[in-house]
This record gives C-alpha cells, structure tokens and sequence, in this order.
C-alpha cells in the first residue's frame, strides 16, 4: 500500500528501549571522497572514501512514574562528574514504522546534550550523537 | 614489469645541469670549461593520489623487478599526460633515486610518490 510517513511513524530507541517523549529526531548519512583527477583529465573525478553517520534528537525531559528520566543514559555520557566512556556504549535505532519497518541502527558517542528551561514551557533536550563504526541495520532506502 | 602505465596526478620535472667546471685564474677572471652539450641528471617527481591495491602494489613490484635503482627502464606515455609537448631530455632511460612510498589512505586507496632521475648511456 503506498504511504506517506508523517512523525507518528517515527521512533528512536535506546539500547533497544523506546524514548517516550521524543518531539524529533534526524539521521544524516556522509561520504568522503577522494580524488583520483589525474593529469590530462579535463574534469574531477572522485572515489567514495569513509563514511560517517550522525543524528540528533529532542525530547521532552520526562520522568516516568517509575522515577527513571527518559533517555537518562544518554544524558549521562555527558553530563557526568566522571571521565567519560573509553567506548562507545548505547545503541541507536531510528524507525520508522510501517508494514515493513525502515530502519538504521549502531553504536553511538553522544557528543552533546542541551536542556532547554523556559518560562511558560516544556523543559526540552537536545541530544547529538555519530555512529562508532558501520550500521548494524540500514533499511531505510529498501 | 614494466613501469605502471597510469596517469599521474602530479608531475614535477627538474631540469638537469650541464657538467663543467670552472677555474680562477691568477688576474682573477673567471674560466669555465664546458665538458659537453647535453644537460644530465633530469629529475621526476611523480604522485599517484587515490589509486588502487593493485596499481600501488604495480609501483611495489616495478621497483623490485629492476632491483631497486640499480637497474634502468623506459616510462609509458601516461607519465606525461597533459602535456602536447613533452620535456627535452635526449634519452627515455631512467632509473629510481629512492624507494617509492606508499602511503595507506583508506582500505583498498593509496598514494604513491616516485622519484627518478634520467639515464644516459
């Protein structure tokens, strides 16, 4: 059946445990290139070089009933009173939901997260993390 | 094996010199004696960027099979690819003034730097 998705569709999952509240995500997929122009030629000529893969997140801050914050460990691989990890310790997954699930998955670093408090709002997060090595699951173009 | 027969992405040339010598005389003028017509010794610095296994393993090999620069050999037309008139240098022999370098990029790419002087016999 043909479908258009829309945020509803959409989900991020932490070491395999859905963010609850999760306003947006994004995933980017890069390429280096190297060039192999070579005397004579008249136009760039490129080979595909390393890959990177990033994404970023916003959340509502949101501590469930059972008193654990939503996206907690991510929030603690940067905010923490100790060195930080010599790995990288979670698991991403973008999904978006569907009769066949599209999915990335890997292993990330957080690099980054960002609490926003504002009067007459909602206390939001920003988190931004890069893969560590090659998707484990790449469906999103299939 | 011949040389590998690929385009470089960099070529420098260096132009050789013209064997002489020169004296002072006792009055302090200059003498200088000129030993032939034909300037020797012309250098070429040549880069391969981004290529393959295969081809920097080629560089490898080239430069075992005439056993370092001790043997010498004739370079294919890519070497000079660009140019509509090559250099003048009066002799296609040349022989390596060093090992070339291979340096890893990524899996699988590899830059190669090639350093040769011309031979004359």
């Amino acid at each position: 059946m043909a479908k258009h998705f829309t945020g509803i569709d959409g989900s991020l999952r932490v070491d395999g445990t859905q963010i609850a509240k999760l306003s947006e995500w994004t995933f980017t997929a890069e390429t280096t290139t190297l060039e192999t122009t070579s005397l004579g030629d008249f136009a760039r000529q490129f080979v595909p070089g390393i890959q990177t893969f990033a994404g970023t997140a916003t959340a509502y801050y949101y501590v469930s009933s059972a008193n654990v914050v939503d996206g907690g460990a991510l929030y603690e691989d940067v905010i923490r009173i100790s060195a930080p990890n010599s790995a990288a310790t979670h698991t991403i997954l973008f999904r978006l939901a569907g009769t066949t699930n599209r999915e990335v998955e890997f292993s990330c670093v957080v690099t980054s997260v960002s609490i926003s408090c504002v009067v007459g709002g909602l206390v939001t997060s920003s988190i931004a993390f890069t893969a560590s090595g090659a998707l484990t699951k790449a469906t999103m173009g299939s | 094996m011949s040389y590998p027969a690929l385009n470089p992405t960099a070529r420098t040339w260096t132009p050789g010199s013209f064997g002489q010598s020169s004296f002072n005389t006792a009055s302090g003028a200059e003498v200088r004696v000129l030993y032939g017509t034909v300037a020797t010794n012309h250098g070429l610095l040549l880069a391969y960027a981004n290529i393959s296994e295969a081809h920097a393993l080629d560089f490898n090999t080239h430069y075992t099979s005439v056993q370092g620069n001790f043997e010498s050999f004739t370079l294919p037309a890519e070497i000079f690819a660009g140019m509509t008139t090559a250099f003048t240098f009066g002799t296609n022999r040349w022989r390596y003034t060093e090992p070339p370098t291979i340096e890893s990029v990524k899996a699988g790419i590899y830059n190669v730097s090639v350093s040769l002087i011309a031979v004359y016999s």
